[in-house]
């Protein structure tokens, strides 16, 4: 399916009280929850009330015979589960040649994770070089849709960090 | 009686008795006492002497914004955005960073101790009350993060200028910016940017050098560590080491602006420890051997290996003893 599609999608269910979405167009399925944060998806199935803030969680995988997919656990990555291109959205780029954390420290959580909703001036991560911290922040709101770097590992200029849709 | 008034009784290094501290605040002994020991617990070194009283271990003066602009030549002091001092803080960067936006250039912010004072990725840099010197700068550029490779080297040479002109000899740097001397680490440097890649941006420069360190602060440092009291005699006061640092900063940076690092490249290789040794170069693919062979004009570290000579970023640099 076009993730330019899914996108939409991803906004007709922010906008609505849904909180869970399941389109089927030919032999493809998408299905889109919304988690509270923290919460886990078979936690949320049960849940019967839509979910205040979100994470929207993206699954597209390709149906079975026409018929609606078992409940498969959902996969990491929205966007690189199915396809290697990226994610239609706003793409967020390295300022500089260096390396990539996506956390505060080795012991802290990462600044964000995927499906999480950001607004602008959000820090999404730290590229260091020559001890220079630069935070990356969002450049625009939405919802991370890529993450594209890994922490600890080199980056270069330009290169794509994260999808903003 | 606050904790600030009662090291700014002591802070020229006489002993004082516990009754004339009492007296001088107007407050119980009982209440001098909790308050020193409250002091002792963050690392303020002070001394009871049986008979006499308590005094510091040395003079530490208290910062203070109206002696180091004195200190400095009126031109500077004129151009900084401000100089604040803070008796406790969590970081001084982290201040400067919260509130940039609000801020011309050259801002100063200053703390006797810190909370959480940082270093490279979220290790803790030891803070006791008045034994160092914590010190960010925000400095405003024009041309964009983009241009601002080598910042933290220049950055190195203007703290290592700087304790030098204190009476600090036989200092070098370790790439990118580790000011050492021959017994451990004396200064470190953090720089932090924020902004845009090519419009306005800025950067919080954070240093921290080490005016002297008490013997249980030292044990609990997990490297070397070298401190100003041990290189410098007379120890130069704690403002005079702000003004020295500023001075040199503010010339550094001025020249940073103008034409980037190149310039200052010389001055770093005459102090660039790593230069002919054996180093080890890690990062998350792996590390790779070689000899230090400077830094280029962008102020990455050169490693050569056989033939080739290879420039580097970012990595952690360890030197392999021979």
């Amino acid at each position: 399916m076009d993730l330019r599609k899914i996108k939409k999608l991803i906004d007709i269910l922010e906008e609505s009280n849904l909180a869970e979405l399941e389109i089927k167009e030919g032999e493809e399925v998408v299905r889109l929850s919304r988690l509270p944060r923290g919460m886990t998806l078979p936690m949320m199935t049960a849940a019967a009330v839509p979910a205040p803030v979100t994470h929207v969680h993206v699954e597209q995988h390709r149906a079975q015979g026409g018929a609606a997919p078992a409940q498969a656990p959902a996969p990491e990555t929205p966007g690189t589960a199915t396809t290697k291109a990226l994610p239609d959205g706003h793409v967020v780029r390295s300022p500089m040649v260096g390396t990539y954390y996506a956390s505060p420290n080795p012991e802290a959580p990462p600044f964000v994770k995927l499906g999480q909703q950001v607004k602008p001036g959000d820090t999404l991560a730290i590229i260091e070089a020559m001890k220079m911290f630069n935070q990356i922040e969002a450049d625009v709101g939405g919802t991370v849709l890529a993450i594209l770097a890994s922490s600890g590992r080199p980056i270069e200029f330009d290169e794509p960090l994260f999808v903003i849709g | 009686m606050q904790a600030r008034d009662l090291v700014g009784a002591l802070a020229d290094g006489q002993a004082w008795s516990g009754s004339e501290l009492a007296r001088r605040f107007g407050v119980t002994r009982a209440a001098v006492w909790k308050r020193l020991d409250e002091l002792r617990d963050a690392g303020l070194p002070i001394a009871a002497e049986a008979g006499r009283g308590y005094r510091l271990a040395l003079p530490l003066e208290l910062l203070d914004p109206a002696r180091i602009g004195a200190l400095l030549p009126a031109a500077l002091a004129a151009r900084l955005g401000g100089i604040e001092v803070h008796w406790e803080i969590d970081s001084t960067s982290s201040e400067l960073m919260r509130s940039a936006a609000g801020r011309g250039d050259l801002s100063v912010c200053l703390a006797e101790q810190q909370t959480a004072g940082r270093g490279r990725r979220g290790r803790a840099w030891k803070s006791p009350p008045l034994c160092n010197v914590y010190l960010s700068v925000l400095k405003r550029f024009g041309q964009g993060m983009g241009n601002l490779s080598g910042l933290s080297l220049a950055v190195g040479v203007a703290v290592v200028r700087a304790l030098e002109s204190c009476g600090a000899a036989g200092l070098g740097l370790k790439w990118p910016n580790d000011v050492l001397a021959p017994a451990g680490k004396l200064a470190g440097i953090l720089v932090e940017l924020g902004g845009e890649f090519l419009g306005p941006c800025h950067a919080v420069i954070g240093i921290g050098v080490n005016l002297y360190l008490p013997a249980a602060v030292r044990a609990a440092i997990d490297q070397p560590a070298a401190d100003l009291a041990g290189l410098c005699t007379p120890l130069p006061t704690r403002n005079a080491v702000v003004a020295a640092l500023l001075r040199e900063l503010a010339e550094v940076l001025d020249q940073f602006a103008q034409s980037g690092f190149a310039p200052l490249r010389e001055a770093f290789e005459q102090r660039d420890l790593l230069r002919g040794c054996a180093l080890t170069l890690s990062d998350a693919h792996g590390s790779q051997a070689g000899e230090g062979a400077g830094v280029d004009a962008r102020g990455a570290l050169l490693l050569r290996q056989g033939d080739t000579i290879a420039a580097f970023d970012s990595a952690e640099v360890t030197v392999r003893k021979a």
